[in-house]
């Protein structure tokens, strides 16, 4: 019973993390355009901005002198010595998770704005091969440059929840993730169904016509950019505070690639689309990771599965349902109407 | 509303084309200006520098004395000139009726704090705007079609959507590129009388390229006529349509 119960439990921890970045995706490419093939930059942002500060910002607390002895070198011993001391300081404990998960999503918003400063006035197609480009520039210089995140050592997080144990530390560690991921799937939603939401489509669909009644295109994709990517960055943090290490070899381009077959599978612009394609990768993902620890030895490993599986379910989808199992709807403003005609 | 539009010398060449040259024009204030000429004589070009599309190698825009030369396309519809475009640019996968609702100005929920936070500010917005938007359905004769995506529209109503759009940014001057084109002609002249209505009741003005002389000759104060880039005669429209530059331009080539 427990087991099934963990299974759920480790399920929506990652459900919340994909979920962060489909919706941010689908903000950034199904509603406004913006060829977003940096994703896992932005993710990487928030999850090296907890593995960079957390370990060293808490050590002199628990009682390390980080002057006498190499962080880097150290790292997995400092990392479980604060959890320690976290555990002792379940306010503390909270509060340093907040403010990282934060302090990420701002990393995220920042790095959306360096990035799109020179690229975003360009093609669509150039955009997108600038963003892979960048994407992987801080991959590899996090995996060289070990005052970041250790370089190919790796750095360990510190567990923000090492005041629960066992089943109980599980469980609030989820309800905080998915509660996170919840009101940012809520704000997205609430955001594309305003006029906000309106002009998105619209500079997507036209951008000359959008220009030509007054909209600043430029800007705007600009903001959904920064917008997106802060919620990537806030999703890398929790991802970086579940898994317990960063490493950099952890944040490749494919991560970015996993994101876009949910947001097409899904449904791009259509909010609900994209919780349904998170869901449905995952559910692939996770029920094969489960199944490997039940199967005998085979010749292979059954995690890379998981790309057959998507890449079928991708085909299928284009073929009979090319705008994604919860299509784009037409937005029929009856609401506003009624309320006008009163 | 105030609106009186110049061009000084604009020229402007595409690599060894010379795409205007020289051209000054003028839209006085309360008037409707059409704009003739074969094509590629360079009337769409003039459009879109005038609208900020192309920025012009030599010469100036003046908008009520503001010299709005080089300013960006959304900058300039802030002084109140709005363009339509030639083939019409439907924003196709929402209503009609959200392609109007999108062209009004200054909208407080396209900002995302207010998107999220401040709904009462931009629905009482939104309800002025949808009011506006059925007058404007009305009037274009679309109301039929106001909840049908865009890009469900023939192509006469396309153009009618075009207008619609302008209509809805309360703007002074309205460019409009080829607007009666492909409209059947009871309902090109219904939008003619429209607008000189509009001209006479909000004092908007008009820039208007058409080809369909025999519809839009008689709604017009000014005509310009173009050719290879240079205005070639200018004047009220029996004179202008009779001189024999224009004549050999449009017959002559």
């Amino acid at each position: 019973m427990i087991d099934i119960l963990r299974i759920i439990v480790d399920f929506t921890a990652f459900y919340s993390i994909y979920l962060m970045l489909s919706v941010s995706l689908n903000l950034e490419y199904g509603y406004t355009g913006i060829p977003n093939f940096g994703k896992v930059m932005f993710f990487a942002g928030g999850a090296f901005t907890v593995g960079a500060i957390a370990g060293r910002m808490l050590a002199p607390l628990a009682g390390i002198d980080l002057s006498k002895l190499d962080y880097c070198m150290n790292n997995v011993y400092v990392g479980s010595l604060v959890s320690r001391y976290l555990a002792q300081h379940a306010g503390l404990a909270l509060a340093v998770f907040i403010a990282l998960v934060i302090a990420g999503s701002l990393v995220g918003a920042f790095l959306g704005w360096l990035a799109s400063y020179p690229s975003i006035r360009l093609r669509e197609d150039y955009l997108g091969m600038t963003l892979v480009v960048s994407g992987e520039l801080l991959r590899i210089v996090s995996l060289n440059y070990d005052p970041l995140v250790c370089g190919t050592f790796g750095a360990k997080t510190p567990n923000p929840f090492s005041f629960l144990s066992g089943f109980a530390m599980d469980f609030t560690r989820s309800a905080f993730m998915f509660t996170i991921a919840m009101l940012t799937w809520l704000i997205v939603g609430r955001l594309v169904k305003s006029p906000f939401g309106r002009l998105l489509k619209a500079i997507r669909e036209e951008e000359e016509a959008a220009e030509a009644l007054g909209k600043d295109v430029v800007k705007v994709r600009m903001k959904v950019l920064m917008l997106g990517s802060a919620i990537a960055g806030a999703a890398g943090a929790l991802y970086a505070f579940y898994i317990g290490i960063v490493h950099p070899s952890d944040y490749a381009p494919l991560r970015t690639f996993i994101v876009w077959v949910m947001v097409i599978i899904g449904g791009a612009g259509n909010n609900l689309g994209a919780a349904v394609g998170a869901l449905i990768y995952l559910f692939v993902d996770r029920t094969l990771a489960i199944a490997k620890t039940y199967m005998p030895v085979l010749p292979f490993d059954l995690n890379y599965l998981t790309y057959v599986f998507l890449g079928i379910i991708l085909i299928l989808v284009l073929i009979f349902k090319p705008e994604g199992l919860i299509p784009e709807s037409l937005e029929v403003r009856e609401e506003i109407r009624e309320e006008a005609s009163q | 509303m105030v609106s009186d539009l110049r061009t000084i010398n604009v020229t402007k060449r595409f690599g060894g084309i010379t795409a205007l040259n020289s051209v000054n024009i003028r839209v006085e204030p309360d008037s409707i200006v059409m704009l003739i000429g074969p094509n590629g004589s360079g009337k769409t070009t003039l459009i879109n520098v005038i609208a900020g599309y192309y920025k012009p190698d030599k010469g100036h825009v003046l908008f009520n004395g503001f010299d709005i030369t080089g300013w960006l396309p959304h900058e300039i519809f802030k002084t109140g000139i709005v363009r339509t475009f030639q083939i019409p640019r439907p924003f196709k996968k929402l209503s009609v009726l959200d392609n109007l609702l999108l062209a009004v100005r200054s909208n407080p929920g396209e900002s995302i704090i207010n998107a999220l936070f401040r709904a009462e500010k931009w629905k009482e917005r939104e309800r002025e705007a949808l009011q506006k938007a059925y007058d404007v359905l009305e009037l274009l004769d679309l109301e039929r079609v106001k909840n049908k995506k865009a890009a469900e529209l023939s192509g006469g109503q396309l153009k009618l959507l075009e207008i619609g759009r302008a209509l809805m940014a309360e703007p002074k001057l309205i460019l409009m590129d080829e607007p009666v084109a492909g409209v059947n002609p009871s309902l090109a002249h219904e939008i003619m009388d429209h607008i000189v209505s509009l001209r006479n009741t909000l004092r908007l003005s008009f820039l208007i390229v058409e080809h369909r002389l025999d519809i839009v000759l008689d709604y017009v104060d000014k005509v310009y006529a173009m050719s290879h880039g240079k205005v070639i005669s200018v004047g009220k429209p029996s004179r202008v349509i009779s001189d024999p530059q224009v004549v050999e331009a449009y017959l002559g080539g």
